[in-house]
């Protein structure tokens, strides 16, 4: 059946290095990512799964070609693709609205979209009184607010998505949650979803893939490969299981 | 990736470079009067050096010292400001595809606002000493085209090296000071040994500064030859900083900050 589908984005024996230099004179080439094949179908929420440090930030840039690989194919078909950040390029001495504004630009977005949003970003990040105020007068948790308004704005064919999930107050978080959730099981947009929350994944995703040692050891549905990653957390065996029966 | 026009582009570094130079003047509590107050105590200075102290003054010697040191100052702060740009907006450059050129072109535009105003500061200055407007004034937007041809050719390769050596950067102010006491700002090659003068003509910026001096002050026109000779090589670094940045653009991300 997916066969049928032509994969927006293919990746086939990616990796990515580094140079680290250790003094003046020596550096070392590091891989942050070795051996990485999957793809990715338009309207797929896939997860990301993999303990801290594997390389599942590397590959959030590699996707939004911010970098390209050092070895391996990767096959973009055509569809624009963003990593939601927050707080891009704001300037602390400026207003909340210049800063959105600012903020959406760099994301891509023309400053008369941005504009037209404005209301939605205001009344989302709930600092309806500040916004004219200087951002350097805003608790971090308005900042990070007003951050993920402006940021969820973008509708790119692809949206990349780190675990920025947890910001603001406990309240802010529910909302954003929310507003994310509701936005992946859309299935308007295709997601990629980084986490080593594995609930989580398995909640939000309906394919997954799991990176371990900068290798992708398995891809597929999300129950197999959530399962072969908890058992691997468990066990320390890298095998895949066989999914259970459903019926 | 994100595909963005040109117009975006162009839209995204003006509004960029006005909010930095917005930001910069809501820093302080007197804002804009710095870019007024920055060259005028600067001006103070060497005249009380050059002038008072040690009488190398000409005549008209605070018109002449501060068309030099506006003049100088732009180059001077663009320079520094967008050779430092890519890598200091690296966490950026880590998180959207775009352009890294847009960073550069920020950082001079910026930089041109404030040039704006110490312009205006000379231009008041030159009225107050009695100078007019006359014909030789159409030049001045020739003068600055050159201008910021040179400081182009020589902030986009930069950006590049500082990014990946950022030791360069620290050279940079160094290497700028030296040209600032070889570009005539302070004293007139008129008075100086013949034998030095051709060398010091291979600074680009002392014809900038001397040009300034000739179609403001003395209401002659500039030395054609040399601007443009400037103006033309200064085109060929700018594009080829252009095409710098271009070849490096995918290779910027990686960059570990140490």
């Amino acid at each position: 059946m997916s066969a049928a589908r032509t994969a927006a984005i293919s990746l086939r024996h990616v990796g990515v290095s580094y140079w680290l230099r250790q003094s003046l004179f020596s550096r070392r080439k590091f891989w942050a990512l070795r051996d990485v094949s999957f793809d990715l179908f338009e309207g797929d929420s896939l997860g990301v799964i993999g303990k801290n440090g594997v390389g599942k930030s590397t590959l959030l840039r590699l996707l939004a070609g911010v970098m390209s690989p050092d070895c391996g194919t990767l096959v973009n078909s055509g569809v624009s693709t963003s990593l939601l950040s927050l707080n891009l390029g704001f300037l602390p001495y400026l207003s909340g609205r210049e800063n959105a504004i600012l903020g959406g630009m760099f994301q891509g977005m023309a400053k008369e979209e941005i504009s037209a949003k404005m209301d939605e970003i205001i009344q989302f990040a709930e600092i309806e009184e500040f916004i004219d105020e200087p951002v350097a007068s805003y608790s971090s948790g308005m900042k990070a607010r007003l951050g993920f308004a402006v940021a969820f704005q973008i509708q790119p064919d692809v949206l990349l998505l780190d675990e920025v999930i947890g910001v603001g107050d406990a309240d802010f978080q529910r909302k954003s949650m929310e507003v994310m959730k509701e936005r992946i099981r859309s299935h308007d947009t295709t997601i990629v979803f980084v986490s080593h929350n594995a609930p989580l994944v398995r909640e939000l995703c309906n394919r997954a893939v799991w990176i371990e040692d900068r290798i992708v050891q398995t891809e597929g549905d999300v129950e197999v490969v959530l399962a072969a990653y908890e058992n691997f957390l468990r066990t320390g065996r890298k095998c895949v299981e066989t999914p259970p029966e459903t019926g | 990736m994100i595909r963005l026009g040109f117009r975006h582009y162009k839209n995204l570094i003006i509004h960029k470079a006005w909010a930095d130079f917005r930001a910069e003047a809501e820093r302080t509590y007197l804002g804009v009067v710095w870019w007024v107050l920055d060259p005028l105590i600067n001006m103070a200075i060497y005249y009380l050096v050059f002038g008072v102290f040690l009488k190398m003054g000409t005549k008209d010697f605070i018109p002449f010292l501060l068309t030099g040191l506006v003049v100088w100052r732009f180059i001077e702060a663009t320079v520094v400001r967008a050779s430092n740009s890519i890598l200091q907006n690296v966490s950026m450059v880590r998180q959207v595809a775009f352009r890294k050129i847009i960073f550069p072109l920020i950082a001079v535009g910026t930089c041109l606002m404030e040039y704006m105003f110490s312009l205006g500061l000379l231009f008041t200055v030159l009225l107050i000493y009695g100078y007019r407007p006359g014909v030789t004034w159409l030049a001045v937007p020739l003068l600055l085209a050159v201008e910021l041809a040179l400081v182009l050719a020589m902030s986009l390769p930069l950006a590049v090296v500082v990014t990946f050596v950022p030791d360069v950067g620290k050279l940079i102010s160094q290497v700028l000071r030296i040209l600032f006491y070889l570009s005539g700002i302070f004293y007139t090659t008129k008075r100086l040994p013949d034998v030095v003068v051709p060398w010091l003509k291979l600074n680009p910026a002392i014809h900038v500064v001397e040009g300034m001096r000739d179609v403001l002050m003395y209401g002659v026109w500039p030395n054609w030859a040399a601007l443009g000779l400037v103006g033309l090589l200064s085109v060929l670094g700018a594009a080829g900083g252009v095409a710098l940045i271009g070849r490096f653009d995918p290779l910027f991300a990686k960059r570990i900050a140490r």
